[in-house]
Parts: C-alpha cells; structure tokens; sequence
C-alpha cells in the first residue's frame, strides 16, 4: 500500500477513515470483474462504485467505517482470514470474491446471532418496513434461526433526549447512533456501556445532548424512535416528500413523511443540501405545530375587541376599502408593509409587487434585512458585491477558520459548525472563536478569543498589524488591493500590546491567530448575528471583511470564503425578492427610499403611518417592544397574515390565515445561494389560500390590476426580472444557484476603512448583553399556546453568566435571576460557566421567548436601521 | 546527579560491587514478597525478620519478588550457602536466625521434600523444579530487591543500553533482535525484530513505544512478576527498542489491579531518572527517552495492542481493524511499537550476550526462553522459564512434579481462556509458538493449567467460555454473540440438557466466530471448545446421549452414594453434608439421602476412606 495516496485519520483510537481525494487509479478484481479504483477506497466503496453489492449493516457512508457486524467480509487472495470490505482499503492488483459460500455461512450465521434476541415485534416496531435487518433476513433467506434463548426485555425508554424512545432489544449494536454522536456533532453524549452481550448504547451524558436527531438517523433498525408524533405509518402507506427546512439560512434537505395529510416524521435525504444528510433538532423535531389545534384556519375581523370568523370575500374586501381609504385620506406612503424572511421567494416577490405597484408604497421590510443588511454593506465597500455566497463545502476544504458572531451551537446553526467540525478533524484544520463564551465549539478551538460584542474591529486591526509587521511575504497579493497603504497606516498604531490591553487577550494568543491565518491556504470565515447587530454593525463586519481580504478568505473560489449564516431560511431571498427600503428586487438600488421597520414603528406612532400589512412577522417579539407596542397601537389598520394568533395579533383589525411550509410551493435561497424547492407535502386545512391568490383578491377589491397566478409562474416571472436568478428553473434536476458567480476580482475590491471604538461601560449596567437566536420564532406562535411541543421540552432560553460573577451577585446555576437594561427587565434561567468573560452576559433565546424584545433600546443604527441586539448595557440582580 | 557517559556509569557500578565486595561474603537472607508468597503470608513474615534483626543487625536481609516456586510460599532463602526454606512462617524466624543464619545448622522440617524421591533437599540450586529451567530472564529477581537500582548495577544493569548507545547503529540493534529470532511474548508471536524495523521505517517525526502489562488471563501473573520484580530490566529493553526505533517517548500500561507493579515501575522510573538513564541526553549519547505510566481500567480486552492504544487517548478499550499497522499509525495515529514485559526484559540479554547465543537456545521457529506460569492439578505451582521447544511431559512431570494424590493426567490448557486443551497423548510435543498452534492452542501469554482425570472437559471449556462471554468488548458480532451462544449450548450440556447436533453447532458457531471476528479474542475465543471436542469428543457425548459427566464434576449429571463396605461410619461427611441429607449412626454404614443432596461433593472430599463413589 502506497503511503502517498491515503490519508487517514482516526477518532477514539477507534477507527479510520479513508480519505478519497483523488488518489491515483489503481486495478483490482472483484468476483472476476476487473475495477478501477482510487488509491484510498476500501473494498466496499469500490465494490459499490462498480454496482458489486456487498450486505452490510454497521457501514454507514457518513461515517467512519468499524467492521462490527462481520456482514461485509470478503475473501481477499493470499489472505488467511476473510477481510471486511468496509475497512480494508483497495489495493493494486489484489483479487477479491465477495460470494462464496464460505462467506455467505458467516453472514447468515452472523444474522442469525443477531435475530436471537433481536425481538419480531415488526408488527408494531416503527422501523417495520424500513428495516435494514428485515431486508437483510429477506435477502438471505432466513427463516428460521437456530439459537434459542431467552433475554429479559428491557422495553423501551428515554433517550439521552426526551425527543427520542430506546428500544434497547432491537438494537443490532452498529454502534452507528455512537458514531454519529462522535464523529458528526461530537457531543459524546452517549457511548457503550458494559462489556461481552451486557453491552449496550448508553448514555454517558445526558447534559451533553442536543436532540439533534443524528443517532435517530443513522438507526438502521427500530432501536431509536422519534417521540414527536403520535401517528406513525409504514412506508407503504406514506408519501415522502422532499422539500426544504424552513428554520434557518442553510436550507436543509428534508424528507416528510406524511400519512392521511399528517406529517409522522422528519428525515434528511443522503447527499442533499448543504446538510449531507444532519438536521438539527429544530429541523427534525419541529414539525408538529403545523397539526396544532389552536391553528386559525378561516380570516377573521376584530369587532368590538373580539375575533369573528368572516368568509374570505368580507375580510378581504374590507381590507381593501381599509387600504384604499387611508391612500385616500393619507396617501400610499402612510402604509407599510412587513415580511417574514420565512415566506418563500414567490410571495415575497408578489408582496413587495403589490406594495409597491397596487398599494403604491415604498416602505417594506423584513426582519431577514435585519440580519443580512450589515454583511451586505460591509461587503459592498469591500469587495463590490451585495452578497457573496460561498458554499460550505468550501468550509470544509478550509484550513484555518475564524468563527465570529452568534454561537453556532446554542443557536440553529448547528449544522454550520458540523461542517467547521467536519474541517477540524478530517483535514485538519485550525480554528479560531471570536465569542464571549467559551461553548461547544470555541472549546475545540485553536485559539479562543472572548470579545465583547463590538471588539472585533479592534481584534482585526490588531491582527492585520501583526500579519502586516511577521508575517508580510505570505500576504503577497494582497498589497495590490486598492486601499492597501491605508490600511497599513491605520493599523501600525494597533500594535500586540496595546490590542491585547484593549480587548483583554494574552498578547501571545494573537501571535498564535496570526501564524495559524498567515500559514492558512484556505482561510474561511464564518459570521452570524448578532454579530453585525450592534451599534456599529457594518464596521464590526468590515473590520473582519478587511482581515478576511487581506489573508485571502475573500478571493473566491479557492478560497475558504466569507460566510453568513442567518436565523431565516430564505434571509438571502427575503432581500433579493426586494422586501427591503433600499433595494429592489435583484440588489437594484431603489429610487425612492422607502421607510424601514423601525422607521414606521415610529412614524406609526406619530401617526405618519396609518396602515401596516403584516406577514408572518411578529415584530413585538423582535423589535424593540416599547417601539413597537406604541406604533401598533396607534394604526388604523393592521392586518396580520400568519398560522397562528400571535403577540401581534392581539393588537391585529384583520387576520388573514396562512400556509405552513409544508403546505406551501416555492422557492428558498440558502445562505450558500442555493434555489431550492418547497414541495407541497401536505394538503391545506379547507378554504386555506395561497397568500398569491389573498393579495391578487385584495388588489381587485380594490380595483387594481394584479395577476392571479401560481409561484411555478411567479418563479418564471423573478427568473425575467431578477437578474441574479436568470435562466433558473423551479424543476431543477442538479442544485441550482443564483447567479452572480463567487469569484472577487481583486480590482474591484478595497480594503475599507472602518471605526475601532467602543464606549465605556456604564457603571450601573457593568454588563454586555447579547441576544442569542431572536429570530427563530417566526411563523410558530407565542408563548401562550403549546407548539411544536416535543421541542419545547428541550429548548429553554437561558441567560449565561460568568460563575464568580454570578456568585458575587449571590446567584445560583439553574436559578432564576432578574435581567435588567436601561429599557427593560424580564427574568432568567441562569447558566453559570468559568469560561465566560466577566463582563458579557449571553441570552441564549430559545422558540418561546417574548420578554426578551422589551430588553432592547430603541436607538439603531443609522446605516442599516438595526436595533443593537448586542452589546446592550446590563445588569443582573437576584429575583 | 544524573550521569553524564559511559565510564560514570562504569565507575559507579565499581563503586557498588566493590562496596559489597569490601563486606566480603556477608551472612544474608532473602525473602521472597511476591505476589504468591504475600498470599501465604510473606508480609507476616517480613514483619517478624525485621523485629527479629532490628536496625543494626550484621545481616544483610533482602526482600524480592517473585522467585517462581509460589507453591511453597513464603520462601527464604539463607546466604551465602544458598539454604531453601519454604512455607515458611514468623514463628520459625527466631530458629531460622539462631541457627541457619548464625550456626549454619539446616532446619530439616523447612526445607523442601521431592516428592518423587521422598528426600528434603538443603539448597535451592538442587531442587528439580529449579534445574531443569533455564531462568535468563527471570532468574534475577531472586537476586534484586527491585526498589534498588544499585541491585540492578551491581548485576550488570543498564550494560546492554550502554553497548547499544555507544557501539549500535539503530539499524544494527534492530538487525541483532532480528537475527535473535526473537518473537512477541505477549501472545502474537510476532517477530520483534520486524516490528521495529518496521516503526522504524514508518513516516513522522513522534514514535512511541509501550510496554504492555496489561496481563489479564486468569492465572497469568509472569508478566506481573517480572515488572515488580525486575522492573530496570523492563525499562533497559524499551530504551533500547526507543533507540532503535527513533522514538523519544513511550508508555508503560499497567493493570490497576497491580497495585505492586504500579509502585515499582514507578520507583524504577524515578531511580532511572535521576541518574540520568531516562530523560534528556541519556548518558550523554544525545538520546532523549521518557516514560509515562499509564494504569488500566481493567478490561480484558485492553490488552490487546489497539483497544490499548484507544485507552491510553482516553477512549473506550475496543480493538480497531489493524490493516494499517500500528507501527505505523499507532497511538494517536503515530508510528508506535508495542511490546509486552517478557519481549521487553529479553531486549538487553539478546542485546548483552548477542543475537547468536540467543538464537541457539529454543526451536527452529521459537527462540529463547519462555516464561510459564504453571497452575492447575500440579504439584508445584508457580512461574517456571525454560528454553522454547521443552515438551510438555518435562515441564509437568519433572518441573511441575507431577499430579498431586496420584491422580492421572488428563490435559493442559494453554495461551490463557482462548487458548486450548492438549491431551495426555501430546505430552511429548515440544512447546513453542509453532507447535502449540498446531495442536489447537496457542503460546497467549503463556498460561498453563493442567487438568486431571477429575475435570471434566465440558465444565472447562464452559468456564472459558463464560469468560470469555464476558469479556468480549461487544464489537463483533461474531463475538459478541458467538461466544454467549456457545457457553448457552455448554452450559446446557452440562446439565443434561444437551441435544443431539450440539456438537456440530458448536463446532460452526466456533468456525464462524474465530474466522469472522475482528481481533486476536474472538479471533482464538473458539479454541477452548474446539480443541476439546477435538480431544475429548467422547466426553461431549457422554453429557450428551447419555446424560453422564465422566469426570464427575457436572452436578446436575451425578449422584453421589456411599459404599456400605468401604465406609467406616466416621460421621465426617454426615458433620461435614451443609444440607443435612447424610444418615446414618456410630458403627452403621451412611447413606446419602438424594432428595436432600445438593452435590457440592463435601462429603467425597472429608471421607478418609474413600467411601462415596459418584456415577
């Protein structure tokens, strides 16, 4: 075996992996068929690859390979003993035979061993159906065993989880779940337990889950079992449906299985999306709310401070006569208009249609502006572009990567940092955290810097200083770039020491940052909010926009890229579509700069604007809740469009009921720029419309044109009018991206300049604050009614604090305490670490939460109309 | 202060023995605090020589691990003439002093009886068990008290690191071990020498080398033995293969439940250290080599080389696919070698007297020595060590002395529970790697528990297997499963349960378990029920057709009765029956009564006349 072509890497001493990154042809015989391979392979990829199937059960192709079960031997000339294809890399020249009856005796005898006590309970087992043992027994035959013994069923149980149900006697020990647990998300939450056939899946630390569902889809039998819906079906009877999870900005692939128009369960596709085949638990569990009770299915109209259920003709009519009399009374610019970043880009693109072409406004926006405005004008003064979406798969070939902004872990982006994990430990690569906190993911850091929120300019300068003055020959190309001479004035008086005073870091940590980013080949960024979020949010962004430029994580393609992954699943369409003040669709500067939310909370308030057309936002849970109460409050007319009665619609005239994802076609564009597919997989409860078909109505009632039409029609429509999603299809066979290319050509980029400062702490609020995962509660309701009802078990918000700190205050671990800014209070579940810095406070918002919005001042930022959602000044005092 | 070259060690090595010589043939005694002879009462002993001698005694008193002869324990032994005192107890230390030690006189009741011949035998150096071994690498823990590397210096310590360093090329110490033929004493057989070559020729800079004592077999404890009792010779062996190799760092992973060689590993490392024989620049040869001890959770299976490694990085102990040799991405996926304490402490003899002489002891295939440890229905338990290719009926017959009470031989199990059972016809089969396998067993670690007629084959091949069931980490399939099915069908067996086609089950639940399992247990965890069917077919289907246990053993197969005519009415066995089920007055024959009796066979062993019969 020739050492060049294989890399492996092993995890727990346990297990290898071979890494096929093209290693050299080689030439094998597998049962007398001749096969090429590459260098690296293991019998069984190339056995696969050829169309030679080999049984196996422990194998998984996500994960590294263990030869447990024995199914997967083969026999190899001139080996003693047959080999299992899962762990024995390919060779030159060497002949194998995957059937003989040699073989064909030990894996029916190793199946048999696993029926002895593996229960027949397929009847009511989940997995009946989809079993990989029952196929495997078809496959051989087997229908009847020779043991007999008796084992004590052990039932079912909890999970490490409450999320998913152990049925210990089915499991077939793969060890898959374990793998998972290790290899993927790296919780190490469960492991064997005991030894000999005592041994089991056990949990070994049930704190360290985090429900991602990854065990529960790797199971190749019913040993695991989600605990979400109470229905369950077998395969036969069920639709699959792919369409894409609606949660956050990555877009995962999912696969609904739905039966008599339920959802009863959720998995990923293999090789799909930007997931490879993970979820995060918001995406595999969170699906249940859509079949809740208490979801409005007909419009209603407020009358005399009740709801009352009106046909659809009355509401919509009477919220086109409501529209046009406040154009009349007011003109069009008194109304506004608001959308989640969770529509889809069809009725995104329609709603900013018909507000600015039926309604005649220019004020829409969008809580995914929110998010994505600072990046894009950060990346605009940069490098000239409005957005920039390198893939994660370029993550992954990274080999130094800087994560800063919002935790990957704490927040529903998981599935980012298990690609950031992914580059760690199969190549190798270095890691730099930029945050407070010291979580999953800055623990398996290189270098972890915790900065308040709003230090990281200074952090940049201090690192460019350092990469300019040690490290400059391996910044070649960079010195070309427009801007290059000031930057390097601006940053000569950021020298190690007066950076590290000033963000309280040892000096020899940036030296160590700056080595492993001026050694780094590939160097990728990954950002998220709050970071951008804060007073000076674009110059936070610029500042690590001008590092990333410099140490080439900007150029392109073979770069490790400049990432931004957003709470919103369509947070990049959102934008693109053209809910935005500032830009029409396709980043086309609008000519009339229209109002934004913040903005016509307080024009509402003095009464400038009079009408607000809401959909799927809830903008007291948001926004600044004392901002937004008195706006809401002084409206004429407030129509909400969504699933459920929100917080804001208490304050509604007219609720207008609205499609759930799974019910709804269309299109999503990921934070990579991937146009994916919503795929309708469930039928609409009755008389439930397409938010298409309610604006066209309300158009005619007001007598204005506006087509009626489908989102396969409205996507060919953005497809002639956007030309970032020109020539795209809304059937496409391959992954498809929106357009505008991922390479930066060096001239048009400039190093930008950008504010350091930072003001001092208040002395009555000693504390920064930021908000962690605000805006995650679209479309799923408030706090009073029970929703996606699995996950409410395992999602709490919780405020994290430094342990002396908390002790200093006289606060315990899993206490409560009462939070406090300048604007507002509301009380905490407290969680208490050594590894935070002192004076950061991190409010870790989970689905439910409405009292953090009223924490939020009512000052934003002027460039890009954001309330600060970090770095708020607090303080904490006992309840 | 550490020492700095060659000639310093040499000098302080002239400086020891010419210390000893200047006290000229000093009155000593030695005592063996070994692990056997702690269980007999060593510790007891030792108290009561050291009250005995007080502080400023002339004698020289010594206590040293384990000398082998366990069976006799606690052993002493008087200089300088060399008298062997055995199951010895405080009360005889006064009178081993007042007249061995003083006087010279011999004490005829301590010292040892052959049993062949019925004569005591004075000095250890007379006794059978002792000659017919050839202790090369065992023999000095007699001589060592091992928390004293000058003991070690004195005998010559740290000679062969000092050739290696100053005179070998790495290549050549790698090129000598090769030629010794010198092969794994850990169980594999794997020839040394190639495994370093190997580690050698490996890619990266960071090679480690580990000691393995993680001896888990039951009844194994040679390993144990030399690692508390000769530990300098463990450490001199892994700095030569660390040079050799071009490794800087290494592991010594030792059971907890070795409390004994924790300490003493631990004390050598330190000794070592502070002369300058393990840390930077070793002897000022520019060699760097340290030594970190790492102590095991006790798990069987984290004997094996990679659910080793994986304990050491902190994981669970589970044996991985080892395609990708260890030699090249061992620990931490870095070059490693590992070897066990024997291969280990045979490093600097090989190295000291040369690859040559080494080669001419042992077999064609079998180089050298071997360490057994001799259990079971012997005469003389303990450690023995002879030259490979001794056959069998020498070492059970003429070390081992035979079969206590007469009895016939029936069998030895070898290579620990995976290993098998080789019948009284194959007694005459010279013992090394190659033979042993041959036969259906395995040298393993070097096990050896020999059975007689009044085993019954079944219950021991169920009693490995129950081992064996638990001990499997839970990986394999195959092992996992294979091993509880077969002890299920065994135990079955052994209580009448057993059916028709039980045998041949077992035979292809063996085949599939040994041909499909991952690692060197599953692998061999057949070989306890193959090789006695092999042997002993009969026995199998005597429990099984007729429901009968030959040896008598099975339980649930048995009665026990008593012959009116041998019994002589005692009333031992009616005293001794916990169950109350023996009848039966002064001067009238007993009776067993079976609805009461439980069979735990009370009554056969206290009989005097050998009254109750078992069918």
């Amino acid at each position: 075996m020739s050492d060049a072509h294989i890399k492996y890497t092993a995890d727990g001493g346990a297990h290898i992996k071979y890494m096929t990154d093209g290693g050299a042809i080689i030439n094998l015989t597998i049962d007398g068929k001749a096969i090429q391979a590459h260098a690296g392979q293991t019998i069984l990829e190339a056995a696969r690859a050829n169309g030679i199937a080999i049984p196996t059960l422990c194998y998984h192709p996500r994960l590294l390979p263990i030869g447990s079960c024995r199914l997967c031997v083969v026999e190899i000339e001139g080996a003693e003993r047959p080999m299992t294809a899962c762990t024995t890399p390919a060779q030159e020249g060497i002949v194998v035979r995957t059937q003989t009856e040699r073989l064909n005796n030990m894996r029916r005898a190793a199946l048999q061993l696993i029926l002895t006590y593996h229960p027949l309970d397929c009847p009511q087992c989940d997995a009946g159906g989809a079993c990989e043992l029952q196929d495997l027994v078809v496959a051989f035959g087997i229908d009847a065993q020779p043991y007999h013994a008796v084992k004590k069923s052990q039932g079912q149980r909890e999970f490490a989880t409450p999320l998913i149900r152990q049925w210990p006697d089915r499991c077939v020990m793969c060890l898959r779940c374990i793998r998972a647990d290790h290899e993927i998300v790296r919780t190490h939450a469960i492991d064997l337990i005991g030894t000999g056939i005592e041994t089991e899946v056990g949990i070994t630390d049930r704190d360290a889950c985090i429900s991602c569902g990854e065990c529960l889809q790797v199971c190749p039998v019913g040993a695991l079992t989600e605990h979400v819906s109470r229905v369950k079906a077998r395969p036969w009877q069920s639709q699959q449906v792919t369409t894409t999870c609606f949660y956050c900005s990555l877009g995962c692939q999912m696969e609904l299985t739905c039966f008599e128009n339920t959802i009863v369960r959720v998995q990923a596709p293999a090789h799909s999306g930007a997931n490879q085949g993970s979820l995060c638990r918001r995406g595999i569990f969170g699906y249940d709310f859509i079949h809740h009770p208490h979801r409005v299915t007909a419009p209603m109209i407020k009358g005399a401070g009740s709801w009352k259920r009106v046909p659809w003709s009355e509401a919509l009519a009477h919220v086109a006569a409501m529209i046009n009399k406040v154009i009349l009374e007011s003109g069009p610019d008194a109304i506004g208009g608001l959308i989640s970043p969770r529509s889809t880009n069809e009725e995104v693109f329609l709603f900013q249609r018909f507000m600015r072409e039926v309604v005649g406004t220019h004020s829409i926006d969008s809580t995914g502006r929110l998010c994505l405005d600072p990046y894009r004008q950060a990346l605009r003064a940069v490098v000239g572009r409005d957005y920039l979406p390198p893939t994660l798969d370029a993550l992954v070939q990274s080999d130094c990567i800087v994560v800063a902004g919002g935790d990957l872990d704490a927040n529903n982006n998981i599935i980012a940092a298990n690609r950031v994990r992914e580059a760690l430990w199969r190549t190798g690569a270095r890691l730099i955290v930029l945050h407070p906190w010291r979580g999953r993911l800055a623990k398996e850091a290189d270098c972890w810097f915790p900065l308040l929120p709003g230090d990281e300019p200074r952090w940049a300068l201090g690192m460019i200083h350092l990469l300019l003055e040690h490290h400059h020959e391996a910044l070649a190309a960079a010195q070309k770039i427009k801007g290059f001479p000031e930057l390097k004035e601006t940053t000569r008086e950021f020298t190690l020491e007066r950076t590290a005073k000033e963000i309280g870091c040892a000096p020899d940590l940036l030296t160590e940052a700056a080595k492993l980013l001026a050694q780094a080949k590939r160097p990728a960024f990954v950002c998220s909010p709050p970071l951008g979020q804060v007073h000076a949010g674009v110059d936070q962004i610029t500042a690590l926009a001008n590092l990333a430029l410099l140490c080439g994580a900007l150029t392109g393609s073979g770069s490790g890229g400049f990432h931004w992954v957003g709470p919103q699943s369509n947070m990049v369409g959102t934008i693109e579509m053209g809910a935005s003040p500032l830009v029409l669709p396709g980043y086309q500067p609008a000519d009339t700069k229209g109002l934004s939310v913040v903005e016509m909370m307080q024009a509402a308030a003095t009464g400038r604007l009079k009408a607000l057309f809401i959909v799927g936002e809830d903008p007291l849970i948001t926004l600044p809740r004392r901002l937004v109460e008195k706006g809401l409050a002084s409206l004429e007319l407030l129509v909400l469009q969504d699933m459920f009665l929100s917080e804001t619609a208490e304050r509604a005239h007219v609720f207008l009921p609205s499609l759930s994802f799974a019910e709804s076609d269309g299109t999503f564009t990921n934070c990579e720029g991937r146009v994916q597919r919503l795929r309708r997989a469930l039928q609409p409860p009755a008389d439930l419309r397409w938010s298409g078909e309610v604006w066209a109505d309300i158009a005619s009632f007001m007598d204005k044109e506006f087509p009626l039409t489908s989102p396969a029609a409205v996507f060919a429509e953005i497809t002639q009018h956007n030309p970032l999603y020109t020539g795209m299809s809304f059937e496409p066979t391959t992954p498809q991206w929106r357009g505008d290319g991922r390479e930066v050509p060096l001239d048009k980029a400039a190093f930008t300049a950008f504010s350091a400062g930072r003001g001092e702490h208040d002395k009555e609020y000693p504390f920064a604050l930021s908000l962690e995962g605000i805006f995650e509660n679209h479309l799923i309701g408030s706090a009073q009614q029970q929703r996606a009802k699995g996950l409410a078990h395992c999602s709490q918000s919780y405020l994290a604090i430094n342990a002396e700190e908390a002790q200093t205050i006289g606060l315990v671990a899993n206490g409560r305490a009462r939070l406090i800014t300048p604007w507002g209070e509301t009380v905490a579940l407290i969680k208490t670490s050594p590894e935070i810095r002192r004076d950061a406070l991190i409010y870790v918002l989970s689905f439910y939460d409405t009292a953090a919005s009223q924490l939020l001042g009512p000052e934003f930022n002027p460039q890009t109309m954001d309330p600060a959602y970090a770095g708020i000044p607090a303080r904490v005092e006992k309840v | 202060m550490p020492l700095k070259s060659p000639d310093e060690l040499e000098q302080l090595r002239t400086k020891i023995l010419e210390e000893r010589k200047a006290q000229g043939e000093k009155k000593g005694i030695v005592l063996c605090t070994g692990t056997g002879c702690r269980g007999a009462g060593a510790s007891e002993v030792f108290d009561a020589f050291k009250k005995a001698l007080g502080k400023k005694s002339a004698i020289e008193f010594k206590s040293t691990c384990c000398h082998g002869f366990c069976e006799r324990g606690p052993i002493t032994i008087v200089e300088p003439l060399g008298i062997f005192y055995q199951g010895v107890t405080p009360a005889d230390v006064p009178q081993i002093i007042a007249e061995t030690v003083t006087k010279g006189q011999v004490i005829e009741k301590l010292l040892y009886r052959d049993p062949a011949t019925g004569q005591t035998i004075p000095t250890e150096k007379a006794i059978p068990f002792y000659t017919k071994q050839n202790r090369l690498v065992f023999g000095n823990n007699r001589h060592l008290d091992p928390t004293r590397i000058e003991d070690y210096m004195a005998m010559g310590g740290y000679k062969a690191l000092v050739k290696a360093l100053f005179h070998m090329s790495p290549e050549e110490v790698i090129e000598e071990i090769k030629r010794s033929g010198l092969r794994g004493r850990g169980g594999g057989g794997f020839p040394a020498g190639r495994k370093w070559e190997s580690c050698r020729k490996a890619h990266g800079d960071i090679k480690y080398v580990i000691c393995n004592c993680d001896e888990g077999d039951p009844g194994a404890y040679m390993d144990r033995s030399l690692m508390e009792g000769n530990p300098h010779s463990v450490l001199e062996g892994m700095l030569i293969g660390a040079y050799a190799i071009g490794s800087s760092e290494g592991y010594v992973y030792v059971r907890n439940e070795y409390p004994l060689a924790v300490e003493n590993v631990g004390i050598a490392i330190e000794q070592a250290t502070k002369m300058g024989l393990l840390g930077k620049d070793i002897l000022g040869s520019g060699f760097d080599f340290s030594l970190v001890i790492n102590k095991g959770g006790g798990a069987f299976v984290a004997g094996e080389s990679s659910a080793l490694m994986a304990s050491i990085e902190g994981y669970v102990a589970e044996p991985r696919a080892k395609h990708i040799h260890m030699t090249e991405s061992g620990l931490w996926e870095r070059p490693t070698n590992l070897n066990n304490v024997e291969t280990w402490a045979n490093v600097p003899v090989i190295i000291e007297k040369g690859a040559d002489w080494y080669a001419s002891i042992g077999t064609q295939g079998s180089k050298g020595t071997k360490i057994f440890s001799l259990v079971g229905k012997i005469n003389n338990t303990g450690l023995i060590e002879v030259p490979m290719g001794m056959t069998l009926r020498e070492i059970v017959y003429d070390i081992g002395g035979g079969i206590p009470g007469g009895k016939r031989f029936k069998a030895v199990q070898t290579g620990g529970p995976s290993g098998g059972c080789i019948p009284e016809s194959l007694l005459d089969l010279p013992v090394d790697f190659d033979e042993l396998t041959k036969a259906g067993s395995m040298m393993g670690s070097g096990g050896m528990i020999v059975m007689d007629e009044s085993t019954c084959m079944v219950d021991v091949a169920k009693y490995f297997m129950h081992f064996l069931k638990d001990e499997s980490c839970g990986k394999c399939t195959s092992c996992r499963d294979g091993t509880l099915r077969m002890y299920e069908v065994l135990d079955a067996i052994t209580k009448g349960k057993g059916k028709e086609g039980d045998i041949e089950f077992l035979e292809e639940i063996g085949w599939m378990t040994a041909e499909a399992s991952l690692c060197a247990l599953g692998g061999s965890a057949a070989n306890p029920v193959l090789s006695t069917i092999r042997y002993f077919r009969d026995e199998y289907e005597a429990h099984i057709s007729a429901k009968r246990c030959p040896a008598g053993v099975c339980t649930e197969l048995i009665t026990f009765t008593i012959d009116p005519k041998a019994c002589i009415a005692c009333g031992k066995c009616r005293k001794g029956c916990p169950t109350e089920a023996i009848t039966g007055e002064k001067k009238v024959p007993h009776k067993i009564v079976q609805a009461k009796c439980i069979k735990c066979g009370t009554c056969r062993e206290v009989c005097p006349s050998d009254a109750v019969k078992v069918a």
